[in-house]
Formats: C-alpha cells, structure tokens, sequence
C-alpha cells in the first residue's frame, strides 16, 4: 500500500466530504452568497482533439440576463422580460453579472460571440433559468463543444440502430469480461468461506493503483508493470487472508460479522488509496490513447486495446476454469466449497486452499483493476463503482460458481451498454441493479447456483 | 495547539445537525439489525425516500411543508413495501446486496438529466422549507447561548438552535416510541425472530409480517432522518445520499450497542465526536507543522478521519461487537448462521 504514488495533491478536501454526504448542502450545492445577487459561470468547450482533454476557455463570449418568469419550479423559463445585465468572458472564461436584487432571472449565451466551431451541445439550455434568493450568487453552466465533440455527445445521430447496438455489444463484452476477472475472485471466496468480501470492490481500484504506480510513477512499461502490481495484488489478498480473515475464522467470527467487517476494511483501503492517489482521475502512460483501428467487423472498429483486453480476459477466464475443472488443485477447491469439514477429513489442507483462493482472486482482480483502468481511466473510487455491478454478476451467474460468473459477468456488460439503445446512460447502471433485484427475487440462487435453502 | 477550540468543537460535533441526522437513521437499523436480525444496507435509500419525497411534493407541486412531510413519510412506507414484499425471506448477505442495490438505484435515477424537472437532477432541490424557519420562535441572526468556563464556545444562532431543538426533539421522540415497541408483546415477537426465526414460527407467528412490520417503521425513522437533513439545509442533494452514509449509520449504531433503545443515540453522538475530534486536532497538527506538509496536508484531513473510521469499525466487531452500551447476548450479529 505504501507503495503506491504520491502525486499531486487535489484541491478539494470538500468534494470528498460530499461524496460520502457529510457535509451540509450550502457547502454541496454550487451556490454561495457573496457580495449582492448575481450570477457567475465560465464559458469553456471540449475540443476535438481527443488529447485534449481538459476544456478551453471561451474569451469575449456574451451572456445577457434578462428578468423573466419562471415556472413554480425554477426550472425553465415561462416568459423573458427586459434586460438587467450582461458581461463578456475573460481570457480563463469566466464571466460575472450583478444583478439588481432577488427574483426570477434568464440568462442567455449569445451564441454568435462564440468562437468559429463551437457550438452549444443542448439548443434547448441556451437561455438557463435563474431564480436568486437574498445576496445569492449562483452559477450558470453552458454546456459547449466542438462540432465533432458536440455530436459525441449528442450521440452519435445518422448511425443506424444496429450499427450503433453491434459497437454497443462489443463495448458490452469487453466491459463485462473486465467484470468477469473481477468477480471470479469473489465468488470464489464466497464459495470457499462463506465470505461475502465488501473489500473486493477496493482490490480493483488497488490493483488498477498498482499497476499506474509501476507504470506512471517509477516509469516501466505497462506490460510488465501489470504483471508486477498483479503479483503484488495477490500477495496483498493473501495478506489480507493471513492477517485478518483466517485469525477471525479461528476466532470462530460469524459470516455477517465478517461481512460487517470487510465494510470496515473496503473503507479503510479506499481512503487509504484516495490519500496516496488523491481524487483527479488519470490515465496510464501507455496505450492510453488509440484512435487508429487496428480492423472492422462489419461496423464495428477495434482499436487495438480493446482487442487485447477482450482476447487476454477470455483467455485467462477459461484458463481459470480450466484450473478449477481440470487440476488437483481445482477439485480441492470445489470440495473445500461443498463442505470445508468433509474436505478435511480427506486429507485436504482447508487453509492452503482457502490462501490459494484469495491468492487467485487477488491475481485476477488486479488484472481486471488494470484492465479497467486501461478502458476508462484510474481513479480512487473506480472500484467502489463497479462493486455492485460485480455483485449483480455474481448473484446472476451464482454466488460460488466459477463459469457462472462469467456468463453472469458477459450478461450484466453487455445488458448494460444494449440498454443504453433504450435508456440514457447515466441510467444504465439503475437498469443492471434492478435486474440484481429482480433475480434475486425469482431465482435466488442465480442461473448455475446450486438450489439450496436461501430463506 | 487550541485545546479550547478543539474541546469546543467536539462538544458541538457531538449535537451536530449530523449526530441528530445519524442518531435518526440508526435508530431505524437498530430496529432492523439489532432487534429483527434484518441486515439492511441501504437505509440511505429510506433517507432519499423522505427527503425526495418532501422535496419534490412542496417544490415541484407546491405542497404546504406539513403536507410534504406526510408525502415523504408515505414515501418511505412504500419503499419498504417495495423492498420487503419480494426480500425478506431472502438470507442476511442477499437482503444486504439488494438493499444495497435499492439505495443507488433511487440516488442514481434523481440525479439523473432526464428526470430534473422533477427532481433537479445532480443540482437538487432548493429552498422548499423556508416556512420551517418560518416556524422559528427565536430571532435566527441573534445569539444564544454561552462560553463556558471562559472559552468553550457553546453559542448558536437562533437559526441553528431552532435546528438543534427540533433535532433532537425527534430523536427523544423516536426514542420513546422504539422503547414503547421493544418492551411490548410486538418488540419480544421481533427479537425471537432475530434468535430463531423457526422457532417463532413454529409458535404460529407469521414471521414475513413482523418483519415487513419491523422494516417499514425502521425505514420511516430512515425517512424522518432523510427529512430532517433535507428541511434544515433547505435542500435535498442527491450525493448526500451515497451508500456510505449507511455503513457510517451502521457504525454508530455498532458503537453504542444494537439492541439497546440508546445504543444507537451514544452511538451517533460518539461517532461525530469522535470525527469532530480528530478533524480539529488533526487541522491544527497540519496547520502548525507538527505533522510535516510531506505526509499529510489540510486537504487530506478529512480522509483520515474516514480511515479511522474503518478501523475502528473493524476492531468494534472483533473486540466489543456490543459496543459502549449492548449486552452481549442481546447482540444480532450471527444468531442466524
């Protein structure tokens, strides 16, 4: 864990305290009160240019504030009355209105002082409402982009539907094979100790963590750095095993108290990793951007990463069932699973097992940290985000299966990049849950469990 | 170091608006975990149900507030019915993850784009309480209270009392009712269901119905700390409604004792105690170089704290899974294989 980089510290302690909703909303809402009403904002557009990532400031762009009224709500604009301001951007973008006292206000972006190839990413949010309460200052943000970068975001219009389902299919694939690797592990614990890791999801962001402190930081290669921070990752969970799991099974702890307890550790490790990393999100020194395809399926473009995330993860998913199915090793891992007393009793060594089981799934988890990394980008809380996801997996497939987990895994990706044909995507994640709970409902015991007493 | 700001300061966390939210919320899992054995990881989801509830019913349709909180604790019912109807024969770990799931499924779909005419999407909902200050009998610019023993500061706003009073008002209340339920027939009926489900069962109790019963009053007094978040901020925000504010829930109620009417009262108000306390001792280390800039700075004082946090839950469930308060034979945890 110390291992991990020191970078840059970010610069808002505030935002972590919202994240987890500590904080009161004066402090969470993008309000303030200042010196009298107005309004504030920066005028910035995302480029084209996908190295670009972060947003340019718009200079000598106009904003005009009119009185208006507003819905009940505040929400839109129901009529537009005289003007009462209007300001121009700065070098930065940033533009400020004083205002001539509380009430209902619009503000409208002029959007002919734009600089050549902006464009605005809403028509409808060209004119925002603004309702001002004493001394309020409240922020206004123009969503703006570049031609190229605005239809992005607008989704890409003109594609057919099957052209755009079949890229979603495979987007789909890849992310659920991602979450295959992360939920073998999990499954497996389960399945050998009964175990249901809350802590699993904080191995992915680790592992991800890992593998850019080896690549970024100390500066090697992203291959053999993965296959560092995987040996890292492992002996790390089989740390964790030794040091923490194993004394509490000998304490004779309960399941939900050990379930209680991976909460408490999934904590600890998440800021443990937010302190080191800090909040800002990055991306791996290599691979990190591909634009050039490296070949077509019908109208699907691969670039090369994606192609070798998809082949490795297959690969090594069969080969861990495989393993399971196929070695001596394998079958003392289904028995410890059937019945850890039985297993004994045959002479097999139930601890070693159990370490061997966590070592695997730290492996993998690692791997799946990366690989995640590698398809968006790394960040303290990526695993947190991707942790119910992988419960849904399991719980689908079968919580203690292993090739359960990944059609599990394979359904809930590719479920969750189709419904964004149907759903926006910022709901696509709701549509995955509500599956979780709709199985849970009809068919507790998942698609490859084993029917057993679950009430 | 400023031991009178820091002692101060405590004293304030310790009655924070944030205790008074928490004490609330884990009032209700205690009901769940603590007397029913229900393992409920998503009381946040309940919070979100209350606040939403009363936010959009008062700011999107105008309600009058008395009318919001009605509409905001039907919200809370209906969500546990939601939950209930189809999970609760379900075993300890599934009820977890679904519940779980339930609470980012609500805190996902209001911060949602497509839905923010009616919810405010990530922004939220804003000043749709104002007639709760309106109900302030105190002058809420004036100060009241004192320093004591010269220079710890216990002075508030007459805003901020009113809060506090009606805060903590709910929280005797909520008390008083969980006292009346636990000693009654009903209370002695739930705990026999948290010892041996088959058992109570066996003596014609129908256990889906008092654990439908335990989970939708839990998760009203959810609602009621959802509410009581939303009405004193004037504000609803869906981020503040993440599921860690469920395991921080759970953690006060775990430090003052499951199963005890009190238990998770202490609790809440250790566990802001506690954060309040580290925060400012840690602030001014910071601040006065004591822990150099190289290993810690201001801004990263707030995640240690939710580190401390983390260990001190683990170590509770290792060493005093009771807590300050609890019996050790009252305590849920793991009757239930």
């Amino acid at each position: 864990m110390a291992a991990s980089p020191r970078v840059r510290r970010s610069l808002l302690a505030l935002l972590v305290a919202v994240v987890v909703g500590l904080v009161s909303a004066d402090a969470a809402s993008a309000q303030g009160t200042g010196e009298g009403e107005g309004t504030q904002g920066v005028l910035q557009f995302r480029s084209d240019d996908p190295e670009v990532t972060e947003r340019q400031p718009i200079e000598g762009g106009e904003v005009v504030v009119y009185a208006a009224e507003l819905s009940p709500n505040g929400r839109s604009v129901v009529s537009r009355g005289e003007e009462v301001g209007r300001a121009t951007s700065a070098a930065d973008g940033t533009f400020s209105v004083d205002l001539p006292g509380p009430g209902d206000y619009a503000v409208e972006l002029q959007l002919d002082t734009l600089p050549e190839g902006v464009e605005i990413v809403d028509e409808d949010r060209q004119t925002l409402p603004l309702r001002l309460t004493e001394n309020q200052r409240r922020n206004v943000l123009f969503n703006l982009a570049e031609e190229d970068a605005a239809a992005a975001v607008r989704g890409r219009e003109g594609d057919s539907r099957i052209d755009r389902g079949a890229r979603l299919l495979v987007d789909g694939i890849k992310f659920g094979l991602i979450i295959g690797m992360c939920a073998i592990g999990l499954s497996l614990i389960y399945g050998t100790t009964g175990l249901v890791n809350f802590a699993h999801s904080e191995m992915i962001t680790l592992g991800a963590v890992l593998g850019f402190f080896f690549n970024v930081t100390v500066g090697i290669q992203l291959i053999p750095a993965a296959l560092l921070a995987m040996a890292l990752g492992g002996l790390f969970s089989v740390g964790l095993d030794l040091g923490i799991w194993r004394p509490l099974r000998r304490r004779g702890v309960g399941l939900v108290s050990m379930m209680i307890i991976s909460v408490g550790l999934a904590i600890v490790l998440r800021y443990l990793i937010l302190y080191q990393f800090g909040e800002r999100s990055r991306a791996y020194g290599d691979y990190a951007i591909q634009t050039d395809t490296l070949f077509e399926i019908g109208p699907v473009p691969f670039i090369p990463k994606d192609v070798v995330i998809i082949v490795i993860s297959l690969v090594v998913l069969l080969a861990v069932t495989a393993l399971l199915r196929l070695t001596k090793l394998g079958t003392a891992m289904r028995a410890v699973s059937d019945s850890p007393d039985l297993a004994a009793s045959t002479g097999i060594d139930v601890d070693r097992t159990v370490t061997l089981v966590w070592l695997l799934g730290g492996v993998l988890v690692t791997l799946g940290g990366i690989f995640q990394g590698l398809s968006e980008r790394v960040s303290w809380d990526m695993g947190f985000q991707l942790l119910l996801l992988v419960f849904a997996s399991v719980t689908l497939g079968g919580l203690g299966t292993d090739f359960g987990v990944i059609v599990g895994s394979l359904v809930v990706g590719g479920f969750i990049y189709i419904s964004t044909l149907a759903v926006p995507p910022e709901l696509k994640n709701v549509g995955a849950l509500l599956v979780l709970v709709v199985i849970l409902m009809i068919r507790p015991q998942g698609i490859f469990g084993r029917r057993e007493r679950i009430g | 170091m400023d031991w009178y700001v820091i002692i101060s300061n405590t004293l304030r966390g310790g009655i924070s608006q944030s205790a008074i939210i928490y004490a609330l919320a884990a009032i209700g899992l205690n009901l769940h975990f603590g007397y029913t054995g229900l393992l409920n990881f998503g009381q946040v989801g309940f919070m979100a149900a209350g606040a939403y509830g009363l936010g959009i019913t008062t700011d999107t349709y105008g309600w009058p507030l008395w009318a919001g909180i009605v509409a905001g604790l039907a919200a809370g019912v209906v969500l546990a019915l939601l939950l209930g109807a189809p999970t609760l024969r379900l075993r300890a770990d599934y009820l977890a993850i679904v519940t779980i799931a339930a609470g980012e499924i609500i805190r996902l779909t209001v911060r949602a784009a497509r839905f923010s005419d009616t919810t405010g999407g990530s922004n939220g909902i804003n000043g749709f309480a104002n007639e709760f200050q309106g109900w302030n009998p105190f002058d809420p610019s004036a100060g009241y209270g004192t320093r004591v023993f010269g220079e710890l500061d216990l002075r508030y706003n007459g805003a901020d009392l009113w809060e506090h009073i009606v805060g903590w008002a709910l929280v005797g209340v909520a008390m008083l009712v969980m006292w009346m339920l636990v000693t009654s027939p009903w209370g002695r009926v739930l705990k026999s269901i948290r010892e041996d489900e088959d058992a109570s069962r066996a003596l014609g109790k129908n256990v889906f119905r008092f654990k439908m019963q335990s989970l939708i009053l839990g998760g009203t007094f959810g609602a009621i700390a959802g509410m009581f978040f939303a009405v004193s901020n004037n504000s609803v925000q869906p981020d503040n409604y993440s599921t860690p504010v469920t395991f921080f829930a759970l953690t006060a109620a775990i430090i003052g004792g499951l199963g005890r009417v009190a238990g998770p009262v202490i609790g809440a108000i250790i566990f802001w105690m506690i954060l309040a306390f580290t925060d400012n001792v840690l602030r001014q280390a910071v601040g006065e170089e004591y822990i150099p800039r190289s290993i810690m700075e201001s801004t990263q004082v707030g995640q240690v704290r939710f580190m401390l946090v983390g260990v001190g839950l683990i170590l509770l469930l290792v060493f005093r899974p009771q807590g300050v308060i609890g019996d050790k034979r009252e305590v849920a945890i793991d009757v239930r294989k």
